[in-house]
């Protein structure tokens, strides 16, 4: 799969530019870190790839062929994590999902065995059969991801994946993205910069709508003379070194 | 994606939430309360139809709810965020809507457990199914599937939840005042989206006249809530665009404004070709014309003979013949009218008939040569004229073929009072064949042969009749009549019992489903002292040698008196009012009133023509209340008189002069001609039957009491058989005066 993005603008009714002549190419198998401040244009970065949002000016390839005609395509080979999101409440973990293989067109003899893989996956075994308004935000972070994971999607786009996971949650599943990365494209926005580190082949740095830096977290490393990426990221946030 | 399965996981999503479940349950109990504690005129009524219409307001609102609560909540949690970036939202809209109705339909179902077996035990051999589900599944489940549609629809299209719930809180109070103002603006039954116009239901008889337009009310209504609906989908918002770029951007997909034209165009189609009222222009109250019809209880009457100013005294009918056969499987009347004419002018002339507007003349021979019949645009009073060109020659011999189905008048109400279906045939005068406004021969013969189904009893109103023989299943009848005038008639599972009043052989003609009742009730003794009181106060009914008194189903609401026949309603055949030696409370529904009522016609308004004028409300409702009124008290005691007639008439006077187009009469101006007109209606109604009985009761108490006014009455009838009394006549028979009777005006009306 490969997905690039041609002097892409996008410009919100009040004139505010999320984004600003961005070009990137991003190609299967990869996890794409996507970094950045609040307010740098992750999330509608993120809207344009899932088709959530159009772009002002500007388009985006799927494979050659623009995202727009292919938006029925796109979603069949998708799985999206947004920052924000609700649940079915009143559904079981294991309802929901079953609900979700439905839209996402699980083959329906393999629901329930693909339903047991992403609930081993996000370790929610033993709340398979509980409401999700049981669960806590962390376990209800988990049945998210589950969701995107279903059905083996081609593409997965995860929107602060980790956020209200404990510290050996994040670490499990920084590696279940990496695992997965082998094979697919997996773009990850977060605002964790340890877990860009430890997970991303390659990052993509964004603020106020531009791009600051693509490449691997060790080029950035390198060129920012930084011992650690988060130093590299505030140096190139900044403009200096962090003491 | 399998639609079915994605279809089918979004109805279980829905059946596992508490929320969904306890809207469900409360509509249930809803039906099951209401069913529980309706009262109506009929059984059908209180037990199935009332219940219904109850359960539909507020199902309609509880779904309204459950509806904003389905789409608005998955908006405010963010979990359309993970839905729809897998889902084409029209898809997914469309599924929850559709699993919606699912609800809906499970909630009917389920409370059908209850309504189905109640409605059964409560209503026994007066169950009809098609009334159930007419009641449950139409009106009940329809309201509940329109206001989903119409919710998702609104909540769609403005995309905030206030708006949507404000705009179907209005529809549904607009619904409710539908109802309120039936009798004065007379809506259209198109309208009632949420219960129909549908009331009276009878046990006795089908009710499929009713039946129909509850189905063209929801075929009508149905395309109405998906066009919203469908525009409402057209303009969900995407790609963050705002309405119209959603609208266009939705619109690519050639379905959604393909179908939202679609709809459109069927409910327009479905207004326009609406098939069971005319589209009578509104019949202002005519004034100086003969009263065919006496016609009470409704508010409404009607006027359709002695209107001689546009007689067309060119030609002259000599003969006329007509031979109709009526189609109960079908539900048309066909027939061949043959007219004997002769042209008095020796040149080219026109003959207009006059059909119902549901009727089309199919063929027109002149002289045995096929001509072309033209129709008239214009419809007035339940008639559509047709025009037929005629030469010049003395005399002409004019063919039609006509036939078709029964349209009612519009102008007058909306409830279908006239049709044919298997059980129930009722064809007024305006339907059995073409009539013309040409003079006629004193001596005109119109014979006519009628084929029925042999299990209907016909009653013709006032005509001598004949059993020919039975064919196939039909039987034919014929009879004679004496002038240009058509006969009406109604058909039924009649049973007819004979008695002797008054001089006169009396039919009693009542629902075969009646038997035990009538029986019981012993309805003949009321009629048969009545007919022999009017008779001794104000003489024989020397016009007849026998009358009929006909039960007509409850949807008529009341009765009239036409011809020789005495017509009411079957609800006022309830036991409790035929006893009053039993029971403190003799008439509990007024039903014995309406009885006697429309007996008193046959003396005032059928013997003798009490012409209205335009400054009194003098007419044959005034005489004939005040002669119920009078028979009741000396039947019942002045108590009971006094308490259902002085009371009420006082009551419904005050509610005249307080009425705010009395107080205001320069504002009818203001109206459209169409509620001006049924404004007055309204008064009139109140004036021929409260302010004259009361102007009555006035000159009575002028003349020094009861006796002395009954014997000037007795004199003005027996003076004026077969001819017209005025207001005038009456005040100068009285030695009274206008100025010391009247207490309301209307000339400045």
């Amino acid at each position: 799969m490969k997905i690039e993005l041609k002097e892409l603008q996008k410009t919100y009714k009040g004139g505010k530019h999320a984004l600003k002549n961005v070009s990137l190419t991003l190609t299967s198998p990869s996890l794409i870190g996507l970094v950045g401040p609040n307010g740098a244009g992750k999330s509608t970065l993120m809207k344009l790839l899932t088709t959530n949002l159009l772009p002002s000016s500007g388009e985006i390839l799927l494979d050659g062929i623009p995202l727009v005609k292919q938006e029925k395509k796109l979603k069949a080979g998708l799985g999206y994590l947004p920052q924000e999101f609700g649940l079915f409440e009143n559904l079981t973990t294991t309802q929901f999902l079953d609900y979700m293989s439905a839209l996402k067109c699980v083959d329906e003899r393999g629901t329930k065995s693909e339903i047991d893989r992403v609930i081993t996956l996000t370790h929610l075994q033993e709340k398979r059969g509980a409401k999700i308004r049981t669960l806590s935000g962390g376990q209800k972070q988990r049945v998210g991801i589950a969701q995107a994971l279903l059905g083996d999607p081609r593409l997965l786009i995860f929107d602060e994946p980790t956020v209200g996971l404990d510290p050996a949650e994040r670490v499990a599943f920084r590696k279940l993205f990496t695992d997965t990365a082998k094979r697919r494209l997996v773009i990850l926005s977060t605002h964790i910069i340890e877990d860009v580190q430890s997970a991303c082949d390659h990052i993509i740095i964004l603020n106020n709508g531009e791009i600051l830096y693509t490449g691997t977290p060790e080029n950035l490393i390198n060129e920012k003379n930084a011992r650690s990426l988060e130093e590299a990221y505030m140096i190139l946030m900044d403009g200096r070194k962090i003491a | 994606m399998n639609p079915l399965s994605a279809f089918s996981h979004e109805v279980r999503r829905m059946l596992r939430e508490r929320l969904t479940l306890l809207f469900m349950a409360v509509t249930v109990a809803i039906t099951v309360w209401f069913c529980l504690n309706s009262s109506g005129t009929t059984a059908v009524d209180a037990y199935i139809l009332i219940p219904s219409k109850y359960s539909a307001f507020l199902g309609a609102l509880l779904f309204t709810l459950l509806t904003l609560v389905q789409f608005h909540r998955d908006y405010r949690n963010n979990t359309d965020n993970i839905i729809l970036s897998y889902t084409n939202p029209i898809f997914y809209h469309l599924r929850r809507t559709l699993s919606l109705i699912g609800m809906a339909a499970i909630t009917t179902l389920l409370s059908s457990v209850f309504t189905l077996p109640y409605a059964l035990i409560k209503t026994g051999a007066y169950f009809q199914a098609d009334t159930f589900f007419a009641s449950w599944y139409l009106i009940f489940f329809g309201a509940l599937t329109l206001s989903i549609l119409l919710t998702s629809g609104f909540y769609m299209l403005f995309k905030r939840v206030e708006a949507a719930f404000i705009i179907m809180i209005g529809l549904i109070i607009l619904s409710g005042l539908l109802d309120y103002h039936r009798y004065d603006l007379n809506p259209s039954y198109l309208l009632f989206w949420v219960q129909t116009n549908a009331e009276d239901f009878s046990d006795l008889v089908s009710n499929q006249f009713q039946i129909d337009t509850i189905q063209w009310n929801r075929l009508f209504c149905f395309p109405v809530a998906l066009g919203v609906w469908i525009f409402g989908l057209s303009s969900i918002r995407r790609y963050g665009h705002g309405f119209l770029s959603s609208f266009i951007e939705n619109s690519r997909q050639i379905w959604p404004p393909v179908s939202l034209v679609l709809t459109i165009t069927l409910a327009g189609i479905c207004w326009s070709a609406e098939p069971i009222f005319d589209n009578s222009i509104p019949m202002d109250l005519y004034v100086g014309k003969t009263e065919e019809v006496q016609d009470s209880g409704t508010g409404l009457f009607t006027f359709s003979f002695g209107d001689d100013e546009d007689e067309n005294t060119e030609l002259l009918l000599t003969d006329k013949k007509a031979d109709v056969t009526i189609d109960t499987d079908n539900r048309t009347l066909t027939g061949e009218a043959v007219y004997s004419i002769e042209n008095l002018t020796g040149e080219k002339q026109t003959l207009s008939l006059a059909l119902n507007p549901g009727y089309t003349i199919k063929k027109a021979k002149v002289n045995g040569q096929e001509v072309k019949a033209i129709r008239d645009g214009v419809e007035q009073n339940n008639e559509a004229t047709w025009y037929i060109d005629i030469p010049a020659d003395k005399l002409t011999t004019v063919e039609v073929t006509y036939g078709g189905h029964i349209e009612n008048n519009r102008s007058l109400s909306q409830t279908p009072w006239s049709g044919i279906c298997r059980e129930y045939v009722r064809i007024p005068r305006t339907c059995f064949s073409p009539s013309t406004n040409i003079s006629a021969v004193e001596d005109l013969a119109f014979t006519w042969s009628l084929r029925l189904d042999e299990q209907l009893v016909p009653e013709f109103s006032g005509s001598l009749v004949e059993k020919l023989d039975t064919i196939n299943g039909k039987v034919r009848w014929s009879g004679t009549e004496n002038d240009r005038r058509n006969i009406s008639l109604t058909a039924a599972d009649y049973h007819t019992k004979t008695f002797e009043a008054g001089g006169l052989t009396i039919d009693f003609i009542y629902f075969a489903k009646h038997e035990n009742e009538m029986a019981n009730m012993d309805a003949i003794k009321v009629m048969k002292a009545a007919i022999d009181y009017f008779t001794e106060v104000y003489g024989p009914l020397v016009y007849r040698d026998h009358l009929a008194m006909l039960e007509l189903p409850a949807t008529f609401s009341g009765g009239y008196a036409a011809g020789n026949t005495s017509a009411m309603d079957e609800t006022h055949f309830a036991a409790a009012g035929f006893l009053p030696g039993e029971t403190d409370n003799p008439d509990n529904g007024s039903g014995i009133d309406t009885i006697i009522h429309e007996i008193a016609h046959q003396w005032w308004g059928l013997a003798t023509f009490l012409k209205t004028d335009d400054h009194s409300y003098w007419s044959a409702e005034g005489v004939t209340c005040y002669s119920t009124y009078r028979f009741l008290e000396h039947y019942y005691g002045q108590a009971y008189a006094k308490e259902r007639f002085i009371d009420v008439w006082q009551r419904n006077w005050q509610t005249y002069e307080n009425a705010f187009y009395v107080q205001h009469p320069d504002y009818l101006a203001k109206l459209s001609k169409s509620d001006a007109s049924n404004v007055m209606r309204n008064l009139q109604s109140i004036g021929l039957y409260n302010i004259m009985p009361l102007q009555i009761l006035q000159a009575e108490t002028a003349l020094g009491g009861s006796e002395a006014l009954m014997k000037k009455l007795s004199e003005l009838y027996q003076n004026n058989l077969f001819g017209f009394i005025t207001y005038e006549d009456f005040l100068s028979t009285t030695g009274l005066t206008e100025e010391v009777l009247n207490i309301a005006q209307k000339d400045n009306l």
